[in-house]
């Protein structure tokens, strides 16, 4: 069997950043709310706000720290997969990259240590700037890859001299018309991630029975902030829509579904196709009536344009592009739902008490990362088959790499992250299964700096403090 | 009652997603959302929730 480098390193590449993209998700959304958290609890001194602090700071620790060794390995993997492409895009997106070290890196390297180790070492003002600064840091960070991501995307500011990319405004490369609508949307996908983690958790211990007054007050929060979130988040996806049909149109077209050059009017909304890339047309299609024109051209009997619009040559393959959009869209849907459902639950009063609903919950605690994932899909399988949209096609920017090297690197990443994913699972499973309990409602500071990172201290200060005292 | 509840609830969820995703226009997108979020936040403090019984 010959195997073609370019598919391989695609593979290798679609493998290691899918596997990525998962942990910033949480660790940028669980950092915003452990400093609402800590806010909660410097402003109320109830000491549960300060367990449910303690409590989801392990699995963010542990988020933060895989998020960061996995993003390391797509800077290697520019060069080393795709080296014509980090040739010609390195003036632009090389120093947005270089940005995010600068100002995101060292900001969080210099506040993570006290936000982890320094609840019981300095005082609590200055432990919550420090979890503020880390939250700060993850956004900023955020800021610099969805720049970087969206140059990709809707390249701006740059020109082509002498066969070379020249960058001749930095406001236009960073600012691109995708970056200002397309930053909101990740952000608040990260925060809607964290907020049903959370809430899917409370749910869980409600409906074991344990750890109630932890498990009441996460569900609330979790519920409450993801009501608000989703509200935001479908008005922020319609604006997506919008500007990737201005400047993306092959993406949306493939993303609905349409091969007409102008579909029938009224529009279907479908919902499942069995797409034929190679005849141009659906072989089947199933959706709701109106509902396309509806949605998408905000009027009954509006027309939507197909995929034939697009030169053949530069056609996304739609049933990727399609299943990846109905994933996140109709995740999108469920999630509203279950706001509105959580709403009326807690005006009848029955939110914890509702077992169906708690176990919905459950089911969509990890429903922001596949949401998550879905959309990054969206987004790099509907921009294909360019790299850099309308500048580089993916098949010339990839190295004259080797399959053999491919394969057998892509095989190492497999086996090391399934070792990562099973490590943060096992621990993660571990923290929940331990309960709150074991991440007592205190703060007290807990000796010396030698001491403080002996395995058990780090487990539990607390603990130690008690055992000097008494 | 309580399930005529549950489907106004519904409908009320069905039409705010319409008017958000800017079915009827972008001003009327910007105004559902905060009339939602304002809805939202009401409900919030009006019912704290924790009291409930289970």
């Amino acid at each position: 069997m010959r195997l073609d480098p370019s598919i391989l390193a695609r593979i290798q590449f679609a493998f290691t950043v899918s596997f990525h993209i998962i942990f910033p998700t949480m660790s940028i959304g669980l950092a915003s709310f452990l400093a609402v958290i800590e806010a909660l609890w410097l402003k109320t001194k109830d000491p549960l706000y300060l367990q449910i602090y303690k409590f989801w700071l392990s699995i963010f620790a542990m988020s933060f720290g895989i998020g960061v060794v996995t993003g390391i390995v797509l800077s290697f993997e520019f060069g080393l997969g795709f080296a014509p492409f980090a040739n010609m895009a390195g003036p632009a997106i090389g120093s947005l990259i270089a940005l995010e070290v600068l100002t995101a890196f060292f900001l969080e390297a210099g506040f993570l240590g006290i936000m982890l180790f320094g609840l019981h070492r300095v005082g609590p003002k200055l432990h919550f700037f420090a979890t503020c600064m880390v939250a700060v840091g993850t956004l900023i960070s955020a800021s610099w890859i969805l720049a970087a991501n969206s140059w990709m995307q809707t390249p701006a500011g740059v020109e082509i001299r002498d066969s070379h990319l020249t960058v001749v405004n930095w406001r236009d490369v960073i600012v691109n018309p995708s970056w200002p609508y397309r930053l909101p949307h990740m952000l608040t996908a990260a925060y809607l991630t964290a907020s049903f983690m959370v809430a899917g958790v409370g749910a869980w211990y409600l409906l074991r029975g344990k750890h109630q007054s932890f498990a009441r007050r996460t569900v609330s929060l979790g519920t409450a902030f993801a009501t608000v979130l989703i509200a935001g988040q479908v008005f922020i996806g319609d604006l997506v829509y919008g500007t990737m049909l201005k400047h993306q149109p092959s993406k949306m077209q493939a993303a609905e579904g349409f091969w007409e050059k102008q579909s029938q009017s009224p529009a279907p909304y479908y919902w499942f196709i069995i797409p034929d890339q190679t005849n141009q047309r659906n072989r089947f299609e199933a959706g709701i009536p109106y509902l396309g024109s509806i949605w998408l051209t905000h009027s009954l009997r509006g027309r939507v344009e197909g995929l034939r619009n697009t030169p053949r040559d530069r056609q996304p393959i739609m049933g990727v592009v399609f299943y990846a959009f109905r994933i996140m869209y109709g995740l999108a849907i469920l999630m509203f739902t279950m706001g509105v459902v959580s709403l009326w639950l807690r005006f009848r009063g029955r939110l914890f008490s509702s077992r169906w609903f708690l176990w919905m919950l459950v089911f969509m605690t990890p429903s922001g990362i596949i949401a998550t994932l879905a959309g990054w899909y969206v987004a790099e399988t509907g921009r294909q088959p360019w790299v850099i949209y309308g500048m580089l096609r993916t098949v010339d920017a990839i190295s004259p790499v080797p399959a053999q090297a491919l394969l057998s690197t892509l095989i190492a990443f497999v086996c090391v992250y399934a070792v990562f994913i099973s490590a943060f699972l096992i621990f993660t499973l571990h923290i929940i299964r331990r309960g709150p309990a074991a991440a007592p409602p205190h703060a007290d500071a807990s000796g010396s700096l030698k001491n403080a990172f002996r395995p058990h201290v780090l487990d539990n200060p607390a603990r130690v403090v008690n055992r000097r005292i008494a | 009652m309580r399930r005529l509840g549950g489907v106004a609830a519904a409908l009320v969820g069905v039409l705010f997603f319409f008017i958000i995703v800017g079915v009827f226009g972008v001003r009327f997108a910007i105004a559902g959302l905060v009339v939602f979020i304002l809805g939202a936040v009401v409900v919030y403090r009006a019912f704290p929730a924790e009291g409930a019984e289970l």
